[in-house]
């Protein structure tokens, strides 16, 4: 099996807090993998270790066949790695095309294809029309947008995308996925979290479910699904608590 | 005004207030509880104790000392006033009324009630109780005629609030932009740190008095030395000797009463105009008026002070209204015209900054060193530190150029004043150097996620401050070419040496960078919430450290001294050599400790990444 990102009990302690404990992921290159789970239940804390943005506790981590841990590997895999992390990466002084133009020269990318890339994501991901404002002056959607265009722009094998359509107006979301759709089918992989099941459920081939930091189950969409939904399926994986809504039956009184 | 408003309006502030100690840490929260709580219970004891010094002070006092009294006592209010002015402002949490439109609270009522609950500040709490005591004493001890003390402080109040209130609204409708509102942050905090160098130029107004003071008594001195020489020779007798004593202390006595008198009048003068011409002065210049039986002064004062802070109520009233119906955040939505105004395509052909490439320099260095610089070029904080070393060095040159003994230093001392020049703006960019990442804040993510080598992100990094620093050291420079000449030679050598300097001080400031890194909040110039460790590893650096590592550089200029003070060789300019060559040494220094910093860097990166991007760290 050919993969993408491999885990063996990756596991990341804050104090006493077990934030991720001890995961074994796998996913295969080609793939479009959703990445699962309630609030406050790994999912950022594992992007951020597989993307070397934070140092795990324990565990072994591949990332295109690189081990991460390896300060040499680690460089070599983020050449071919692009990422939206969970709070951004973006200079709050500059504008679109100047990050833009900044993130290619970073990846080595010559000028004349960053010029190109950076007008067609800028067209595309409709931030041509405010290029010259700061980042700083964005509204959270356009700073999403930025963000992924950033991470399309030396064209990966792999991207991280933690929530990406979170905050993006829905025209941008179809734009987003059908990028990332043809993005997937030549070959290349995406390693995707979002509280928007309809969004995984139409997009990801693979889906991971994790809850209070164990990855409770991985797979095939399909198999996941076991012929219902991936909601259901989730819900009963996340134990949902329905009773929970029953206790504010005043919502169902009339306004005094 | 509903009064439970009233009493939310007021919790709220308290609450945020209280938050706002409380992020700062547990110990800072616990102390400034303390300090509130004792500020309110210091109130009665504060208004009966000025009540008490006054009655003792005021007899033996002249007009004019009441007039100083209650100068000092305005502006030491207003230090504190405007202190809390900009914590507030440099606060995350914007000032605007607008947050609260929304709720059941009439625009007037949400007005007054907002305003009212502004006067909750310790400033108020500790100084009016003070003033108000103080002018009871006035009233007690001269009489009715002092009766107008009380609405003039009354109305002074009203000024300063209202005036406060008035410019936090108009500044929070302006900070609707956040570009704007980091410019309103610093344009702020440079005023009021401006404001606070003012006496130090109005005693530099002074200071030809104590000049001649000075004089004078090195005159006195020397004279009775010869008078003691002369009595020594026996060149007269006893008597002569005590007469002409004598004659020399009297001499001395008249001239001193004679200059205090002179400086005596000039205060005087200055203090009379700047409380006629500031509004803030008239409650002073009033007090002085009923003291002296006029009451115009404090009438006038009380009736222009009244009218400023109702004008201003007033149009902070307008500004809420406006605010509620939609003006200021219509015009806020709008487009940018510069935006809407440039021809379409025009980034196609234009070459950004960005992409301008750097001899010599590999593609990320570049990338990384012109972001850097653009970013720095544009962040309003970044700037003002940045201009810092200017009003210094202009602040310290007026200074030493207006002492008399410049012109006449030696050839070995200019080219120290020169690299002086240097070391001041070297210390400027301290700050913003020895904590590189922490200005980034999130967009320091991006070099963790790159493939760049870390030596190319320290290198790019401190490539980015090379042009501005190398910009304010040869302003510098020229200028103290221009008033203390040095030899042309020597000139030359400030160059090399200044490149040995600031690469000496790049490798300091990367260690610093990579092993104390600290949050910094947008818009803001200081750490948020720093661990004691990482300040005492900055205050070592900034203390210690780079004062040492600078000390090297001065090798070369104390080699010439020494050779030419032995005589030993002559007609060459060894400081100009030896620099060049000690350039080339750093040069290469820099260079291999570099790539040992770029290992440091990647193995802390996600600490430093931790650090950076985490408002509570």
């Amino acid at each position: 099996m050919n993969l993408a990102i491999e885990t063996h009990q990756l596991t990341r302690n804050f104090n006493d807090f077990c934030a991720v404990g001890g995961i074994d992921l796998a996913v295969e290159r080609g793939t479009f993998y959703g990445f699962l789970g309630p609030n406050g239940a790994g999912k950022s804390t594992t992007i951020k270790m597989l993307t070397g943005l934070l140092a795990p506790s324990g565990g072994r981590m591949l990332v295109l066949g690189k081990n991460m841990r390896d300060p040499k590997e680690s460089l070599d895999a983020k050449r071919h790695m692009g990422v939206i992390p969970e709070d951004l990466a973006l200079f709050d002084n500059l504008t679109a095309r100047e990050y833009l133009t900044f993130v290619g020269r970073i990846h080595l990318m010559p000028r004349d294809t960053i010029r190109n890339r950076t007008e067609e994501l800028l067209s595309v991901l409709a931030l041509d029309d405010v290029e010259k404002k700061l980042t700083l002056e964005y509204s959270h959607g356009m700073k999403k947008k930025l963000a992924m265009a950033a991470a399309l722009l030396p064209n990966p094998d792999l991207l991280f995308l933690d929530e990406p359509f979170e905050g993006v107006d829905a025209v941008t979301s179809r734009v987003i996925r059908d990028l990332l759709s043809g993005y997937v089918a030549r070959g290349s992989t995406v390693f995707l979290t979002s509280h928007v099941l309809e969004i995984v459920e139409r997009l990801c081939t693979h889906v991971g479910i994790i809850v209070k930091g164990k990855l409770v189950e991985q797979g095939p969409l399909a198999t996941i699904r076991q012929g219902g939904t991936l909601e259901d399926r989730f819900l009963q994986q996340a134990g949902a608590d329905s009773e929970s809504t029953r206790k504010l039956n005043w919502l169902d009184e009339a306004a005094s | 005004m509903n009064w439970q408003h009233f009493q939310a309006f007021v919790w709220l502030r308290w609450r945020m207030m209280v938050n706002q100690w409380r992020r700062a840490g547990a110990f800072n929260a616990v102390l400034m509880m303390v300090i509130a709580v004792g500020a309110v219970v210091v109130a009665v004891p504060l208004l009966i104790g000025s009540f008490a010094l006054g009655v003792n002070a005021i007899p033996k006092g002249t007009p004019m000392h009441l007039l100083y009294v209650w100068d000092g006592l305005v502006v030491a209010f207003l230090v504190f006033w405007m202190t809390g002015l900009v914590m507030e402002l440099q606060r995350s949490e914007p000032l605007s009324l607008s947050k609260f439109l929304h709720l059941p609270v009439s625009v007037k009522s949400a007005f007054l009630i907002n305003y009212f609950s502004s006067l909750l500040r310790l400033s108020l709490i500790i100084f009016v109780p003070m003033m108000f005591g103080y002018s009871l004493a006035l009233v007690f001890v001269k009489g009715a005629m002092l009766l107008p003390v009380l609405p003039a402080l009354a109305a002074f109040l009203l000024m300063v609030t209202a005036l406060t209130y008035q410019f936090q609204g108009w500044l929070s409708s302006l900070m609707n932009n956040p570009r704007r509102r980091r410019l309103v942050v610093v344009a702020v905090t440079v005023i009021f740190v401006l404001g606070s160098q003012l006496p130090s130029l109005l005693s530099s107004n002074f200071a030809p008095f104590l000049t001649s003071q000075a004089e004078q008594s090195r005159q006195l001195a020397k004279e009775m030395d010869e008078l003691n020489r002369a009595f020594q020779a026996h060149e007269f007798d006893a008597n002569e000797y005590t007469r002409r004593l004598k004659e020399l202390v009297d001499h001395d006595e008249l001239a001193t009463k004679q200059s205090d008198s002179e400086l005596s009048e000039q205060v005087e003068e200055s203090a009379l105009l700047a409380n006629l011409v500031l509004p803030i002065g008239w409650l002073p210049l009033g007090v002085k008026g009923a003291a002296e039986g006029r009451l115009i002064p404090a009438l006038l004062g009380i009736l222009g002070m009244t009218l400023i802070g109702s004008a201003s109520l007033w149009r902070a009233y307008r500004t809420t209204v406006g605010m509620y119906q939609g003006q200021a955040t219509a015009r806020g939505s709008q487009p940018s015209s510069r935006v809407a105004a440039t021809p379409a395509g025009l980034g196609k052909t234009r070459t950004l900054l960005l992409e301008r490439r750097i001899p010599g320099l590999s593609e990320p260095v570049a990338a990384i060193a012109l972001g850097g610089l653009r970013s720095l070029l544009r962040s309003p904080e970044a700037k003002m530190m940045l201009l810092s070393p200017l009003i210094m060095a202009v602040l310290f040159g007026t200074m030493l150029l207006r002492g008399s003994g410049l012109q006449n230093v030696s050839d070995w001392i200019r080219p120290l004043i020169g690299v002086g020049a240097m070391f001041v703006v070297l210390a400027g960019v301290l700050q913003l150097m020895s904590n590189q990442f922490g200005f980034d804040r999130g967009g320091f993510r991006i070099f963790v996620l790159s493939a760049a080598s870390r030596r190319d992100i320290l290198l790019g990094k401190n490539l980015a401050f090379a042009p501005v620093v190398a910009g304010m050291a040869l302003v510098l420079l020229v200028a103290v070419q221009v008033f203390v000449p040095m030899r042309v030679d020597h000139f030359l050598a400030m160059f090399p040496q200044f490149v040995s300097m600031f690469l000496l001080f790049c490798l300091l400031a990367n260690l610093s960078s990579i092993y104390a890194p600290a949050y910094i909040a947008a818009g803001s110039l200081s750490h948020s919430k720093p661990k004691m460790s990482v300040v005492l590893r900055q205050m070592l650096t900034v203390g210690i450290l780079f004062p040492l590592t600078q000390v090297p550089t001065l090798l070369p200029l104390g080699i010439e001294a020494l050779i030419k003070s032995q005589g030993w060789i002559e007609q060459v300019p060894v400081y100009l050599i030896l620099s060049l060559l000690q350039c080339a040494v750093v040069v290469l220094i820099y260079r291999l400790l570099l790539s040992w910093q770029g290992g440091l860097f990647q193995s802390r990166e996600q600490q430093i990444v931790e650090i950076v991007t985490n408002r509570e760290s």
